[in-house]
C-alpha cells in the first residue's frame, strides 16, 4: 500500500510539473503585451525607460527559461507573486477573496444533489419502471443534454425578471446563491441518479443481499443496510473525479450570475493576461486534482475491505 | 497458386458475408430500439436543414436586418421572434444547425484520429512509450477541460476552424485510453501473435490487425460524444471565443440573448431548446449503437 501511494505521487508531481511548463508556454504564446494592457495602449505617453522598468519590476525582461525557473521557485516556497494588472496586489490574495465563493457555490450545489439524487437513484432501483424511474430517468437525461448557460438564462427568465423572487445576478444577498447553486445541483444531478440506480441495481443482485434476506431481515433493513452501503461506492468515484469539473462549472455560471469567485477569476485573467494568477491557478487546480484523485482511491479502499486486501 | 488464390478468395467472401449478417443484425436491434430511432430521425431532421439550409430558412441570417423589428416577439412572420438587431432568429437558428454539426462531428473526427493513434502506440510498445502517453492521458482526463479550452482559443483567436481545432485536440483523451485497454488485450490474442511469427511489421499489425477491432467501441463513443462537443462548442461562442459574431452559432445567439436578457428575454429561447433536441438525439442513437453493437449487456 505504502508503495502505491509513493508510485501514485510521484505520477502525480510529473503530471503537475507538465501542467505547470504548458501553462507557462501557451501563456506566452497569447497575443498581446502585458505591459501595454496596463498601460492602457496609446492613451499614455511613456518613455521606453518607463517601460523597461515595468518589465522589470515583475521579471519580464528576464529569459523564458528564467522566468519559468523563477516562477517554479517562488511557487515551491508558497509565494504566488503579484498580480501584473492590479498593481502589487498579491496574488495570493486575489485568490482567496475568491474562494470562497466559489467554495460555498460547490459545497451548496453538490449538497443539495446528493440529498436529492441518493434517495431517488436508490427508488428507483427498488421500484424498477415505476414512475419515479422514469422520472429520474428523464431528469438525468435531459439534465446532462442541458447546457447550464442555457438553464442559468431561463432561470433568471423566470424566477429573476417574471416572477422577482430571486436577484438575477450578483451577490449582494445570499438569495443570489440559489439560482446558480441549483443550475449546477441539477446538472450533478443528472449524473448522481444514473450512477446510484445503476449501482444498486448491481448490488440488489449480490449473494450478501440474498443471504441477508434468507436470515430474515426485513426488506428495508436488507436495502438500507446491506445494498445502500455498497452502492455507495462508486458514487464516491464520481464524486472524486468530478473534482476537476467543478471549476468547469463554475466557470460558466460566475460568468453568467456575475459571481466574484475563481472561475470569474480565471476568465478575467485569462483576457487581462495576468501571467501570474493564470499560472498559479492551473497549478493549484492541478494538485487539487491529483490529490483528489488519490483521495479517492483511498477513501475507495478504505469503504471496500475487498480492494484493501486485494493490493 | 490457383488453389491457394481461390482459397482465399473464398475464404475471403465467408469472412464478408459474416461480417454483413453481424451488421444486419446490428441494425436489427438497433430498428428495435424505439428511442434510438427517434433520436435517428431528429438527427436526419436537423442534417437535414443544416445541409439547405439557405433553402429551408424563411430570411438570410445575417444581412436581412429590419430595424423597425428589433426584439420582435415571436409572430406569424417570425416563429421565434427577431433578434436586437432585428434578424429572423428562425433562420439564425437554422443556419446555426451547421455550425453545430460542422463543429460537432469535426471535432469529434480530429479527437477520434488522435486518441486510437495515441492509445494503440501505448498499448502496442508498452514500455516508457506507455508510460509518457498515458501520464499525458491523464493529464487531458484530469484537467476542466472548458478551462484549457479558453486558454487555447484566446492563444488562437476565436474562428469556427480554431474552434473545431481546439476542441479535437483537447477531448482525445477518453478515446486513448479505452483504445490503449482494447489494444493490451488484443495484443495476447492468437491471431495477432500469429501475425508476428509470420513476420509482419509492426506498423501493419496496427493498421491491418489491431486498429479495426477496436473501433467497434470507438464508434458507440464517438456518437456519445458529439452531443458533449456540441455544449463545448456553444459554451464557447457564448463566452465570445469561438464562433465569432456574426456567424449564427447557437452558442453565439445565447450569449446576444444574455446580453438583452433585459428587454428582449425571448432570444435565449429557442436557440438553448435545439442544443437540448441535438444533444439528446446524438446522444440517444449512442445509446442505440452501445446496445446494438455490444448485445452483451
Amino acid at each position: 500500500m505504502g508503495r502505491y501511494i509513493a508510485v501514485r505521487l510521484f505520477h502525480g508531481v510529473i503530471v503537475i510539473f507538465l501542467i505547470s511548463l504548458l501553462t507557462f508556454i501557451v501563456m506566452r504564446m497569447m497575443p498581446g503585451d502585458p505591459v501595454y494592457l496596463l498601460l492602457g495602449e496609446g492613451q499614455v505617453r511613456i518613455s521606453e525607460d518607463q517601460i523597461q522598468a515595468i518589465r522589470a519590476r515583475w521579471g519580464l525582461d528576464r529569459s523564458y527559461p528564467e522566468q519559468y525557473l523563477i516562477w517554479v521557485g517562488n511557487l515551491l516556497t508558497g509565494n504566488f507573486g503579484e498580480s501584473i494588472i492590479r498593481t502589487g496586489v498579491p496574488v495570493r490574495d486575489m485568490i482567496f477573496e475568491a474562494i470562497p465563493v466559489t467554495a460555498q457555490l460547490n459545497l451548496y450545489s453538490m449538497a443539495l444533489a446528493l440529498l436529492l439524487s441518493v434517495p431517488m437513484g436508490i427508488w428507483a432501483a427498488v421500484k424498477r419502471n415505476s414512475i419515479v424511474d422514469y422520472t429520474s430517468s428523464v431528469i438525468s437525461v435531459v439534465g446532462v443534454a442541458t447546457p447550464n448557460f442555457w438553464l442559468s438564462l431561463m432561470l433568471i427568465i423566470v424566477f429573476a425578471l417574471m416572477l422577482r423572487w430571486l436577484p438575477p445576478f450578483g451577490l449582494k444577498s445570499w438569495q443570489g446563491f440559489i439560482l446558480p447553486v441549483v443550475v449546477l445541483a441539477i446538472e450533478q444531478m443528472a449524473v448522481f441518479t444514473r450512477v446510484m440506480r445503476s449501482s444498486t441495481i448491481e448490488a440488489l443482485k449480490q449473494d450478501y443481499v440474498r443471504t441477508a434476506t434468507a436470515k430474515g431481515l426485513s426488506r428495508r433493513a436488507v436495502i438500507l443496510n446491506h445494498a445502500v452501503r455498497n452502492a455507495l461506492l462508486p458514487l464516491v468515484t464520481v464524486i472524486g473525479f468530478n473534482v476537476a469539473f467543478l471549476l468547469s462549472g463554475t466557470i460558466v455560471v460566475e460568468t453568467i450570475f456575475a459571481l466574484p469567485g475563481i472561475g470569474r477569476l480565471f476568465t478575467d485573467s485569462i483576457f487581462r493576461l495576468d501571467y501570474q494568477v493564470v499560472q498559479s491557478l492551473v497549478v493549484i487546480l492541478a494538485v487539487l486534482v491529483v490529490v483528489a484523485n488519490l483521495l479517492t482511491d483511498l477513501v475507495y479502499a478504505v469503504i471496500d475491505p475487498r480492494i484493501r486486501l486485494s493490493r | 497458386m490457383a488453389v491457394t488464390s481461390s482459397q482465399t478468395r473464398l475464404s475471403r467472401a465467408v469472412v464478408e458475408s459474416k461480417h454483413r449478417s453481424e451488421l444486419e443484425n446490428a441494425w436489427r436491434r438497433f430498428a428495435a430500439n424505439r428511442v434510438a430511432l427517434i433520436g435517428l430521425v431528429i438527427l436526419t431532421f436537423i442534417t437535414f436543414i443544416a445541409l439547405f439550409a439557405p433553402f429551408v430558412a424563411p430570411y438570410d441570417p445575417i444581412n436581412d436586418m429590419d430595424t423597425s423589428l428589433r426584439g420582435c416577439p415571436p409572430s406569424r412572420e417570425h416563429p421565434f421572434g427577431c433578434d436586437h438587431l432585428g434578424r429572423d432568429l428562425l433562420s439564425r437558428v437554422i443556419f446555426g444547425a451547421r455550425i453545430a454539426l460542422i463543429v460537432g462531428v469535426g471535432a469529434t473526427l480530429i479527437s477520434v484520429v488522435i486518441g486510437v493513434v495515441i492509445g494503440a502506440l501505448a498499448g502496442f510498445f508498452g514500455g516508457w512509450v506507455d508510460t509518457v502517453l498515458s501520464r499525458i492521458i491523464d493529464t487531458l482526463m484530469s484537467f476542466p477541460i472548458i478551462a484549457l479550452l479558453i486558454v487555447l482559443a484566446a492563444v488562437l483567436g476565436p474562428s469556427l476552424l480554431t474552434t473545431v481545432i481546439v476542441i479535437g485536440v483537447t477531448v482525445w483523451s477518453r478515446y486513448a485510453r479505452v483504445v490503449r485497454a482494447e489494444v493490451l488485450s488484443l495484443r495476447e490474442r492468437d491471431f495477432i501473435i500469429a501475425a508476428y511469427a509470420s513476420g509482419v511489421r509492426n506498423w501493419r499489425i496496427i493498421w491491418r490487425h489491431l486498429i479495426p477491432n477496436v473501433m467497434g467501441p470507438v464508434i458507440v463513443l464517438a456518437s456519445l460524444g458529439v452531443g458533449g462537443i456540441i455544449i463545448l462548442e456553444a459554451a464557447l461562442s457564448f463566452l465570445g471565443l469561438g464562433v465569432r459574431p456574426p456567424t449564427p452559432s447557437w452558442g453565439a445567439i445565447l450569449a446576444d440573448g444574455r446580453a438583452y436578457i433585459l428587454r428582449y428575454p425571448h432570444i435565449a429561447f429557442f436557440p438553448g431548446l435545439m442544443i437540448v433536441i441535438t444533444v439528446l438525439a446524438f446522444n440517444f442513437v449512442g445509446d442505440g449503437l452501445r446496445d446494438a453493437l455490444d448485445p452483451k449487456e
